[in-house]
């Protein structure tokens, strides 16, 4: 009986996840949005296109980790988002609870300020899910 | 410049092969010190790693391992075929061959889609004591990309047992997800 209740609450939980996922994603030019966990192991992902998910996650722990720790080194306490302006795009990063990341691709047409309004919207609501 | 990836496919090629000799090592032969391994592991992907990227040097490592796994699996599983006890027994040998340790199946639920691997006499972590949490991420990936292969789902592995926190033994639970 427990077992069934706990495995309700996840499925439950992962739905929310999905949810969330899609909300964001569906914001202009967001063509990716991703949940990484520790492992680098991408566990939610809604996506416009085709994605190597085991490089990904393991990139964006790597990178989320050594921007935290470059900002450890000049004393500017804790992160709460990195960004990545490229070329043709963005990459947002936000860590979430028990050390799991957030993860937002954005094609050129992204509003990068609607997006980060959205980042710092979303991050609570998801570690509610994470608690 | 590095050119890994070409490095990465000799190497791979030598271990599937099963070659017990490697050129340019006439003299010194194949085998080097578990403590150079071990320096490799923990300081070269451990500890600097870690300074440098934080958390993340887990999942750089973690990867590492299931990138390897993922590989030695597709390679073995032809000859397994659906023989979860066969394909585990290739996987074995390769990491006997290679003494990363020694492979057991301690429990299995299909059902639930559990399995729990013990690597015994682990390479990263023989030795080692003292830790206040388990160490052996790369072991950890690597099981989790040879099961990986087997279901043809991922998997999310943890080391819930390792030698450097006074286990005797490293233990992974893998667990399939969307199973």
């Amino acid at each position: 009986m427990a077992m069934t209740a706990t495995a309700t609450t996840t499925i439950e939980r992962s739905h929310r996840l999905d949810k969330i996922l899609a909300g964001v994603a569906a914001m202009r030019g967001v063509t990716a949005a991703a949940i990484i966990d520790s492992d680098g192991l991408v566990t939610h992902v809604r996506r416009d296109f085709e994605i190597n998910t085991d490089a990904l996650g393991a990139a964006v722990q790597i990178a989320f980790g050594s921007a935290r720790r470059a900002s450890e080194h000049v004393s500017q306490g804790q992160t709460h988002m990195v960004l990545v302006e490229n070329k043709d795009g963005l990459v947002m990063l936000a860590p979430l609870q028990r050390g799991f990341i957030l993860a937002l691709v954005g094609d050129s047409s992204a509003m990068l300020g609607a997006v980060r309004f959205e980042v710092k919207q979303t991050v609570p609501e998801l570690n509610l899910l994470f608690a | 410049m590095t050119d890994y990836s070409s490095a990465e496919g000799v190497l791979l090629r030598s271990i599937l092969s099963g070659s017990k000799t490697v050129a340019n090592r006439q003299t010194l032969g194949p085998m080097v010190p578990i403590h150079l391994f071990q320096a490799l592991r923990l300081i070269g992907m451990g500890s600097s790693i870690e300074d440098m990227v934080g958390e993340g040097a887990h999942a750089l490592v973690y990867q590492s391992g299931k990138r390897v796994g993922l590989t030695l699996g597709r390679a073995v599983l032809p000859e397994a075929g659906k023989d979860l006890a066969k394909y585990l027994e290739l996987i074995r040998g390769v990491c006997l061959q290679l003494s990363i340790g020694q492979l057991v199946l301690e429990k299995s639920d299909n059902s639930a889609g559990l399995l729990t691997l013990k690597v015994d006499e682990c390479v990263s972590c023989a030795g080692i004591s003292g830790c206040k949490a388990p160490i052996c991420n790369f072991e950890t990936g690597l099981v989790a990309g040879v099961v990986k292969v087997f279901v043809s789902r991922e998997v999310r592995a943890v080391e819930t047992r390792c030698n450097a926190v006074g286990d005797n033994t490293c233990a992974v639970d893998v667990t399939v997800l969307g199973s």
